[in-house]
This record gives C-alpha cells, structure tokens and sequence, in this order.
C-alpha cells in the first residue's frame, strides 16, 4: 500500500534519526535555506547565546561584521568589560521582539529616541544598555552620544547586512509606564531605581511576539531589501519571573512562543529561516548534559554542538574545518569578537540571579 | 653611592646609554655601578626573571647577578612613549569612546608592555624600587604634542604604573611641540654600545647616539639620587 510515509528519508523517523543513533551521531537536523557563503556580510544580534554565533562564525572564516568595534588599544579583557565586539553593534542583550522593534525605530529615526537616563553618585546610566559601561557614563550627554553611536552603527548594520542572525530570548520585559519604552532590564537591578507607578510588567502572548518581530523585519527591509534572517531562540532558560508562575512553567511557555513566532515566520516567508539552537540543547534527546550544573547556562560542549550542527547545515563545515582549527581562540583585531570561543558570555539577565538568593 | 647596584635592563636603545655610561667610567668620573642587559627590540618581549635572574637577553655588561643583588632596576625598552599614547587616547576619541574608554586605553597601552611585566616581577621578588623610562621615543618625528598636552599624558603614566618610577626623558631632548631634536639620534648606537655602521642602515631613524645616551644616563642617575638620598634620611 502506497502513503506518503513511504519515501520519506531517515530523518523524518524517530527511530533511525533518534532512538538508534549515538547522541554524537545526530545528523541531517537541519538544512539552511540559504546558501550562506564566507563572503557574505553577517550580523548577530540578541540575547546572551547570539553571542557564540558570531564568535563561532568569526572563527570558521564567515564575514561577521562588526560595525563598532572596540578602540586600538584596549585590551581583550576591557574589551569584554566595555561590551565591545560582542554583538556586531554595541547594543547589548536584546532580549524580546518588541526590544528589537525599539532598537530598529530609534535607528531609522521612524520613533523618537527616549530622554531618559539614570543618575546614581554623580554617574549617568543609559536605561536602555545599563551594563554596557561599568561605573556609568561622566554626564548626561556623553551617554546620549554612546547611544547614537551605537545606533549610528546598528542602522548600518541592517543596511550593509546580507544576513541578520538574531536570537530571541525572553517575553517577559519592563517598560516606561507613560512612555511605553522597553527597558532590557527591570530598573533598580542593574542601575536605576524601580518605581511600581512608572515601570510596567509586560509578557509578550505569541501574536504580539509575532507582530513585533515580523513589523521589525519589513522595517529592515525599507533599508535592505536584500537582507535575509536567520531566528534562532536562545536554549538559556529564565534567570527570574515575573509572571506568577514557577520559573521552570515560564520558562518553557516564554522558550514554546519565541520558538512558534520564529517557526511561522520561517514557514511563511522565504527571507527567513529558523536554525534550531533551542531543541539541540534542551530536547530530551540531549539529556541535559550540554548544560552547566546550574541547569542553565550552556557548557562548551553544548556550544560546540550547536555551532557544529549550524554550519553543517550551511554545507560549510568540511570547507572551513582546517581554517577552524587554528582560530581556537579569535583573532585580536577589533574587528573580531576578542574573547575565546567558550569565554564567558555576557549576559545582563544574569544579574538577576542575586534577587533571588534570600530564598 | 658606588655602593648601590643598578640593573639597567632595555632594549636596544639601551645601547647609547651604555655608551655615555662607558665614556663616562673611563674618564674617572664618578659613576654609580651598573649592569646592563638587553635585547634587540624584536625580541624584548622574550626577556624574563627566571629563577631570580634576568633571562633570554643578547647582552650582558658585566657577569649575571640575581636580581636580588640589585638595589634597583632600570628598565628603558617597550614602554609606550608619551606620544603613542596620545596617538591611541586621540584615536579613541575621535571614535567617541566614553572618557573611561579612553582612560582605559591608555592604561591598558602602558601595562600591556614587557617592561610593565618585568616591573612588577623584580618588584615582587625583591622589593626594590623601578625606574621606567619610554621606549622608542626619538622615532616619534610626525607627532606633534604642546606641553598641557604632554603634562597631561605624563599623568596617565603616573597613575598607570602603581608604585614604579616614570622618568621622563629630559624637555630639552624636544622641539617646542615635543618631536624629538635630531641632534640626540644622528650617528645613533647599537644594542653593545657600539656605533652603527654601514650595514644598520636606517639605524639612525630610532636610536639615538652617545650625546642622547648621556642625557637618558643623567636623567636616570638624578632620580636615583633622589631616590637613595630620600631613603638614606627616612632610614
């Protein structure tokens, strides 16, 4: 009896995919859609886990474009104090669809910037990257002319970008109750002071996700028609909640409606594509091993996973595997991320952690 | 003051040093006792205290001491120079860092060098004051630097290098807006104290000769003065 079950390959059963091969032996998990070559321009963009896509890309030879990079001079290590060469503008963690549209808006000049900013001992603090310069900025003005460099460099990126890589991490997010601007983080943990009348809860349901991020997509494409995304969702579960449920419950709700927005808009348009990072760490199948003994963060070796299944899926893999080889760590030209591949990531969510340490 | 020992550790700008220092010793004159080791700059970043000595150098003065036989070290090698810094800290500016960036770049410039790591190591292990002069100052000709400019600068070396010793090489050595005077590196010397000849062609451009030895020399041995005499009335 014939069914459409009967030529499908390997890959489409669980058994010969999954149950009957070794973890390591995974195969085939995901196709690109694009022919990504070395010499296409890449931008990555996101939470925390973007930040091993564009080290790993740098380090395979790929054209990742750094549009801010750090000044000479300065060392890897302030290099990575400073936030620079860790996303290809000096954005910090972009968490939500909604924080990505902020960014674009304020880019392109199409939303009026906020004024805002956050005093503390005579130091001043951009609400919208808190962390990106420790101790703060000297005054008010020097940290207004941070963020319009950094904006400056993040339009460039989406006009001057033959891909966006961008990976979504959260739903839960903090915004100006008056002004409706999206905070990366709640005030009063990282910098500013939290204000129950003037900061807002907001937790993104999956069409206002979706909205958010397919709204941003056509604004990049005024500027580059050509520019083409590629969505992952960050396998990093939650630091903290605000939504009432238990962490774990949120996490999983927060990760399955990041995860739907990207699959639909990577089955509806064929500018998109969606590369699984979410399902290689946390899927079952893994076991959990690619995390840290925190249950959290991901270790190298999960990392390594990912990436190795990335540009296998690029058809990339064999073409730039000696080239890997001696880039173990990345080069120090600024231009390139400086830190080494399995460095620490930076990630402000983090810091939430402490919040929660009296329990 | 014969009695205190100088290390004097460099690259090969430490040549013309060595020089005067020579000149000065077999004309009678008095001297303080020092050793001097070096390396040609390509390879100063090898240079090492290993087992309590100075290691991997190309010239040696005298016969190996142990740094502990020391009573200071004098290092004059790849420190930046006052206008490297400039030159960086411009830079990033121009690129609109943050002032702490900026501040951070220079920092980061002045202890990334060997010398700053040798300093720390002969501080460690001994206890014993260094003195840090600027490396390649004399090739510096194209920048251009007033004297707050300068003044300016020189404080980022003071608050860069904890409690090691920045001597600046002496105004005079400099045009008015501090591009080193070609007077102090025409016919300049190599790594062993010897005149450049023929086959060092461009030698000149970045070493300087005997007379701007002497004024290195002199500028050292006055902050030794002051450094011992200051130490002799506090003990």
């Amino acid at each position: 009896m014939i069914n459409p079950y009967v030529d499908l390959p390997p890959r489409a059963f669980w058994k010969p995919a999954v149950a009957s091969r070794n973890l390591f032996d995974l195969d085939d998990v995901w196709r690109s859609k694009f022919d990504l070559r070395n010499t296409d321009r890449i931008v990555t963009f996101g939470s925390c886990f973007a930040q091993h896509i564009g080290r790993a890309l740098a380090a395979r030879g790929f054209d990742w474009f750094n549009a801010e990079p750090g000044p000479r001079g300065l060392s890897p290590e302030s290099l990575k104090r400073f936030n620079y060469n860790i996303f290809s503008a000096r954005t910090a963690n972009i968490y939500t669809t909604s924080l990505l549209r902020q960014w674009v808006g304020w880019a392109t000049g199409e939303v009026s910037q906020s004024n805002e900013e956050w005093e503390q001992d005579g130091r001043f603090y951009d609400p919208f990257r808190p962390a990106i310069e420790p101790g703060g900025f000297a005054s008010k003005e020097e940290m207004r002319a941070s963020r319009d460099r950094t904006l400056s460099a993040f339009k460039t990126c989406i006009s001057e970008a033959n891909y966006f890589v961008f990976t979504l991490g959260l739903t839960e997010s903090w915004v100006n109750a008056k002004t409706g601007d999206e905070y990366p983080m709640c005030p009063g943990t990282t910098a500013g002071v939290f204000d129950r009348k003037r900061h807002r809860f907001i937790n993104h349901d999956f069409l206002g996700a979706l909205q958010n991020l397919e709204q941003t997509m056509e604004a990049m494409r005024i500027i580059n028609p050509g520019i083409r995304f590629i969505l992952t969702v960050s396998p990093v579960p939650l630091t903290a909640t605000q939504s009432g449920n238990h962490i774990m419950t949120a996490t999983m709700e927060s990760k399955s409606i990041l995860r739907a927005v990207a699959g639909q808009l990577a089955r509806t348009r064929t500018d998109t594509d969606y590369f699984p990072s979410y399902e290689l760490i946390s899927s079952p199948v893994t076991k959990a091993i690619f995390f840290q003994p925190n249950q959290r963060d991901v270790n190298p070796h999960g990392v390594d996973f990912v990436m190795d299944k990335f540009f296998k899926g690029l058809g990339q893999s064999a073409k730039n595997k000696e080239r890997a080889k001696s880039l173990k760590t990345i080069s120090s030209s600024p231009t390139k991320p400086l830190v080494a591949i399995h460095d620490d990531v930076v990630c402000e969510e983090e810091l939430l952690e402490a919040f929660g340490e009296k329990a | 003051m014969n009695a205190v020992n100088i290390c004097f550790l460099g690259s090969s700008y430490i040549g013309a040093v060595y020089s005067a220092y020579r000149g000065k010793v077999e004309s009678g004159e008095k001297a303080w006792s020092i050793d001097f080791y070096g390396h040609s700059n390509g390879g100063f970043s090898n240079v090492d205290i290993i087992n309590g000595h100075i290691s991997n150098v190309r010239f040696k003065s005298n016969e190996s001491r142990p740094v502990n036989a020391y009573d200071a070290l004098v290092i004059y090698a790849d420190l930046p120079s006052p206008h490297d810094v400039l030159k960086a800290t411009a830079s990033a500016s121009q690129a609109g860092c943050s002032q702490q960036v900026v501040g951070q770049v220079a920092s980061d410039l002045i202890r990334s060098s060997n010398a700053f790591r040798l300093a720390q190591a002969f501080r460690s292990q001994t206890g014993k004051p260094v003195l840090m002069l600027s490396g390649n100052v004399v090739s510096v000709t194209n920048t251009k630097m007033d004297d707050l400019r300068l003044f300016e600068i020189l404080d980022l070396f003071y608050a860069n290098l904890d409690e090691h010793i920045y001597v600046p090489f002496p105004r005079h050595m400099f045009d008015h807006v501090n591009r080193p005077l070609k007077e102090f590196y025409k016919d300049s010397i190599l790594l062993t104290g010897d005149r450049a000849g023929a086959d060092a062609a461009g030698h000149d451009n970045h070493h300087m000769n005997e007379r701007g030895g002497r004024e290195i020399l002199t500028a050292v041995e006055q902050c030794l003065e002051q450094l011992f005499v200051c130490r002799t009335q506090a003990a």
